[in-house]
Order: C-alpha cells, then structure tokens, then sequence
C-alpha cells in the first residue's frame, strides 16, 4: 500500500527528496519528456533507491495533450486508423510497450497500453485488454511487472450495475494489479461532485480490490481519501494541482494557462487554499486552518516564511506541502477503518465550512465553497448502500 | 434412430476396427456408440453428422479436449472424418466412461454432503483446467457429468458448445441468448453478453447443478416461483432468494452463494479460492 509520484514537467527532482521519501514510487510521463529524458530520470531514481518506476504509456491522452508521445519508440503511427479496432493492432502495441520498457527505458513495472474511446464498450475494452494479455506474455521473461490498465469515464459510469460490469470485463483477465484511470471534463482544480459517478467508481474501486486486483489510482487529488476509502491499495499523485487528471478541456483553458499559483492544502477544509486564504483564516477562522495533516515540515516552512519574508514566493514549498499531505494521509488511511476515518473528517470538514459561512470568512477563489463536501459524504453513503451484498 | 446413422456407425466401426456394442444416445448433431478395440478395451464412438454441424463447431470441440488433460476431463484417443453415400461425418473416439452420467447416479442414489463436496470439488478442478486452457464449456449439467465404473470424481463430458477464448467467437452477438441449457446458464449466457463469458460462467452453471442437489429445485427458485420464473430471475440479475442462502448455510455449503451471484465479478475469481472456500467450510 502506498503513494505514487506521478511525474509532470521538472518534477524528477522531487523524487526522494528530504521530507518527501515517504513515496513507494513513481510514475513516468512519455507526455512530458522525452525519450532519452525518461532514460535519464529512470537511471538516476534507481540511484535514489526508488523501489518501483513505474511506466504509464499515456495513449489515454487526448491528442492536443500529446507533448512527446509521439517521439517515443512504441508510439504506435497509426493510432487514428481503423486497425484499433482489432485484436492484431493490439497485440503488436503491448509487445511494443513491453520491448520499449525492458529494453528502451529499463523501468519496475509497466501499465498496459489503453486509448480514450469514443464509446466505453464492453469490445473496446476487450481490446485493450488483449494488449495487457500481449504485455504480460512478452514481459513473462523479464522482471518487469505487468499491470492492467483500465480507463472508466467518469461521467459515463454512474451505477452499480456499470461498476459491476466493467469489473466483471477485468475478471475475464488474470490481472492481480490495475491502474486505473478516471477520464473527465471536470475543470482542472475542482473536484468531482457527482454522487452517482463517484459512488459507481468507488464501487468499482472495492470490487476489483475484493477480486483480489490491486488498485492504483491515478492522478488523484484530495480526492484520495475517498478512493481510500473504497480499500485502494495505491494513489498516485503529482505537483500539479491542475495535473489531477486528464481533462479533454484542461488544454483549452484560455487566461491562466500556465501561469502558476501557490496553494496550500488544508485538510481541515478538504481544499486548497491561496495566500490571502491562508491569512485570513489566520485571522479570522483559525479554528478551520491547520490540522497535523497540514502542518507538515513543509506547511511550517511557508508559515515562516510568510512570517521572515511575505514577499517571496512559495510555489516550490505548496507543492511540498501538499504531496507531503498526500503521502501522510495515503499512510494513516492504510486501515480497514478508511472509512469511517474518512467520513469523520469529510463531516468535520463540512462543519468547518459551515461555521466560515456563519462568520462571513469568504475564501479568494469564487467557487471554493466547500461545498463538493456533501457530494462526497452522500457518495460514500450510497457506495456503503450499493456494495452491501457484495 | 436414424437408420442411415446407423449404416454409417457400422462403416466407421469397420473402418476403425471397432466393434459396436450398443447404442449410447442421440444428441442435436452427434450420435455415440459403445464400441471395443481389436484388444478388448471399451472406446465412446462418435458421430457428428457435417450436415448438422459444421466441421469448425467439431473441430473446437475435439481441440478442446485435447487441451484439458486431466482426469476430470473425457479423454480423446483419436479424431477422423468418414466420407459416404450415407454423408460426412466427424468421427471421435473418446474414453468409455461406464459408471453413468450424475442424472442416472441420482435415480439410485440419494448424495450426502460429503458426496456433493467430493462432487464439487471434482468439477471445480475440470474448470481449472479448462480456465488454463482459456476454455468455457458453456453447457454444464448433469447430463453432461459422467463417472468411471467404481469411481466418484466426476468427469466434464461433451464440449459441443465449447468456447476457446483465444479464437474469435461462432456465436452471433444480437441473437437474445447464447448457446447453453437455460435452466443451469449465467445471467452473461442468457443475456448474450459474450464478453463476459469465462470460466465464471461454468462455475454458476455448476453451482446450480450442485444447489438443486441440496435444494431438488432451482436455486434462484422461491417457494411460490415456476421454473421458468426463476430462470427470469436469473436473466434479470438477481440474487439468490433468502430461503436458497439459508438451505446452503445449514447444510455448511455457503460457498454456492457466492458460486451463484449475478455477476462474474461477484463470484470466486480463481478456482483455488472456490477450492479453499469449501474445504473451510
């Protein structure tokens, strides 16, 4: 059980860094470097004593994200053709990705390749598990691990009986570990609210895990703590908070593309929260600020810092802070008790909420309102309801 | 019986040096003879009429037996084609089993539990190698359980509606319900819902075989319910009525319950957590 850090553009070094060496891995990110970089990070992680690189071969991407792809070796050229669609085209592609990160890259462990459907069909994903099935054959030599990827839109899985088929698709494999990647047109920075989505996929979550199939999660927020909930065995996360997840619109995204900006996250507030937040819960809410979870080594560090030198910028230290919180919570919500854990602090939180509402604290960004909090609580009712029986 | 079947059964048995001994049964396309070899041993001689079926349909199925080498599976000793005025022929000499299909056994035998779990496990080992084998039977029932003389593991008979999941299907996805015996199918074959067809498929076929054994009706079957009912039950996913989960529980047979729930995600995912599941019982 564990966190995994995905990579972004200049995060390599991050990895093992003093007060952020609590992650079992990392993930890479043919989307944001190139060939030889990715063989370069990969050769100096194994020097940090990274325990697990991990390669996701991103072919999820919608094609204005693409960045590098394209220049990697298993890059497959005809990705657009009518040859998707056929079990041949797959074969080759996981024998491809296998090849290119045993022989190319040199990684732990590798994700099966998967494409962003037009439709989430029980044959789309039939294909791409013939290429998990041609990775793991071609893998079955080496050391390298295989891993299913399964790709599930967010909008799109919204029942039970969607969580309940798209598992059953994987119990056609013998995968004993997935990754799963949660596709949707969420605005990057805001978090999902739809309580039928979010309990279909938590419900897919505990499914595959109580079939025996280990969960990563992929590009997760604070989020996590639901998926945690749900019995995920890993997370995966990255600095970017606009990075969360792979949203077609995020490259859309008109005035402040990037442009970077600070943010601490508070766990007291299951948010994140910019500078002229923080001082004003200082202020004015100092009960809604600040938990342990918060205060890491790093939190402390930008709280000096505003105090030494308010005009300096923070950016470096938010990201720490937060993929120290991600770690530290990923950790304490390693408990067959996630759940109730989990709902205790989603239900303080609310009272947080409710309690700055009453006193007119009103935060810097126009919908950080809290109020995705009553969406994931009612989520994680009916995720109980939906999988008693199971 | 067909007489031309007949005269072909004789042509065959000549041509094989098999002499016939009696008449086995009749399926929809295939005939089975009992027959013995020059040397006395006892051989299943089968004949599947290329008019019924096609040659690829056959060819699956003794391709499949050749896979599953185990003692819970119909051992194959030879297959051949047979040309005559009296048609083509798919012809399968398989391993005589003499001790009855499990339907016969049950007209003379009431089953103890100790019998039924020595039944299920049998049968749970013939799908683990089958899932090996990347094969689902798609037909499992009691007529298709068999026994040798003075033996009780049971062996896995006709693979007529055998699906190799490395091959491409023969089974048209828009007809409403895919081959099988609807009484003893999965929702996903009574469905049609080819993709999530696997050996969980077989395992709920045979944990409705092993239910109505405890139970002398259909599991998903409540006390006010038809047959036909139930079988809708089951089409429409639904669970086990409570008065089946209480019957399993008293005879200390839970793990049909879970042999038995809608969906193959639901269900044991590896025959060895089945295995492990009623030996804890």
């Amino acid at each position: 059980m564990g966190s995994y850090m995905q990579m972004g553009a200049n995060t390599a070094g991050l990895v093992s860094e003093e007060g952020l060496d609590g992650y079992s891995g990392v993930i890479l990110s043919p989307v944001n470097q190139s060939q030889a970089d990715l063989r370069d990070h990969v050769s100096k992680f194994y020097d940090k004593g990274v325990a697990d690189i991990r390669l996701d071969p991103q072919l999820y991407s919608p094609k204005a994200a693409y960045r590098h792809l394209p220049t990697h070796d298993y890059f497959p050229s005809d990705i657009e053709s009518q040859e998707i669609s056929t079990t041949s085209w797959w074969k080759k592609l996981g024998k491809q990705v296998a090849n290119y990160a045993a022989m190319e890259i040199g990684c732990t462990s590798v994700c099966s390749p998967a494409i962003l459907p037009k439709k989430w069909t029980d044959d789309y994903y039939l294909r791409c598990f013939e290429g998990y099935e041609s990775l793991t054959d071609s893998l079955s030599t080496t050391k390298l691990k295989s891993i299913l990827t399964v790709c599930v839109g967010y909008e799109q899985l919204s029942t039970a009986d969607d969580a309940l088929r798209i598992g059953s698709l994987v119990a056609q494999t013998k995968a004993e570990n997935c990754y799963l990647v949660i596709v949707s047109d969420v605005e990057p920075r805001r978090e999902f609210s739809s309580v039928e989505s979010l309990s279909a996929i938590l419900a897919l979550i505990y499914l595959l895990e109580k079939m025996s199939c280990k969960v990563t999660v992929s590009h997760c927020g604070s989020d996590m703590m639901l998926f945690k909930s749900a019995q995920a065995t890993n997370c995966a996360t990255g600095k970017w908070w606009n990075l969360r997840r792979f949203a077609k619109s995020r490259f859309e995204e008109s005035d402040d593309e990037g442009r970077q900006i600070a943010y601490w996250f508070e766990h007291k507030l299951a948010a994140s929260i910019r500078t002229a937040d923080i001082l004003l819960l200082q202020r004015d809410s100092p009960k809604s600020f600040g938990s342990d979870l918060s205060v890491n080594s790093f939190g402390n560090a930008i709280l000096s810092q505003f105090q030494s030198e308010p005009a300096n910028p923070w950016i470096g230290l938010g990201w720490r802070q937060y993929l120290r919180w991600f770690y530290d919570t990923e950790s304490t919500l390693n408990s067959p008790e996630s759940l109730e854990i989990v709902r205790g602090w989603l239900k303080d939180a609310e009272q947080e909420w409710e309690h700055m509402e009453d006193k007119d604290v009103i935060l810097e960004e126009s919908r950080n309102d809290g109020r995705w909090i009553r969406a994931w609580r009612k989520a994680l009712s009916e995720f109980t309801k939906i999988t008693k029986g199971w | 019986m067909d007489p031309n079947h007949i005269a072909a059964a004789e042509e065959v048995a000549l041509k094989l040096g098999l002499k016939l001994i009696s008449f086995c049964g009749a399926g929809a396309y295939k005939v089975t003879y009992k027959t013995a070899t020059a040397e006395g041993q006892i051989v299943a001689l089968k004949l599947a009429d290329r008019s019924k079926c096609t040659r690829e349909r056959t060819e699956r199925e003794t391709e499949a037996l050749k896979k599953c080498s185990s003692e819970f599976v119909a051992k194959v000793i030879s297959v051949s084609e047979h040309t005559s005025d009296r048609g083509t022929f798919d012809v399968i000499v398989e391993e005589y089993l003499d001790g009855g299909t499990l339907d016969e056994r049950l007209l003379t035998e009431k089953l103890g539990r100790q019998d039924i779990v020595e039944l299920l496990k049998g049968l749970v080992h013939a799908l683990a190698v089958l899932r090996e084998a990347r094969l689902v039977h798609r037909d499992i029932k009691p007529t298709n359980v068999m026994f040798r003389s003075g033996h009780h593991a049971p062996v896995l008979v006709d693979f007529g509606l055998v699906r190799d999941l490395s091959q491409s299907s023969m089974t048209v996805s828009w007809m409403p319900n895919g081959p099988g015996t609807p009484y003893y199918s999965s929702p996903e074959q009574l469905n049609n819902d080819k993709a999530l067809i696997g050996w969980h498929s077989d395992q709920f076929s045979v944990g409705v075989m092993i239910a109505e054994l405890i139970l002398d009706r259909h599991p998903f079957q409540s006390l006010s319910m038809t047959s036909a009912e139930a079988i809708q039950s089951v089409v429409d996913r639904k669970f086990i009525p409570p008065c089946s989960a209480a019957a399993f529980e008293k005879m200390r047979m839970r793990c049909l319950v879970q042999m038995l729930k809608p969906w193959p995600a639901l269900r044991y995912q590896r025959p060895e957590d089945l295995i492990n599941a009623i030996e804890i019982e």
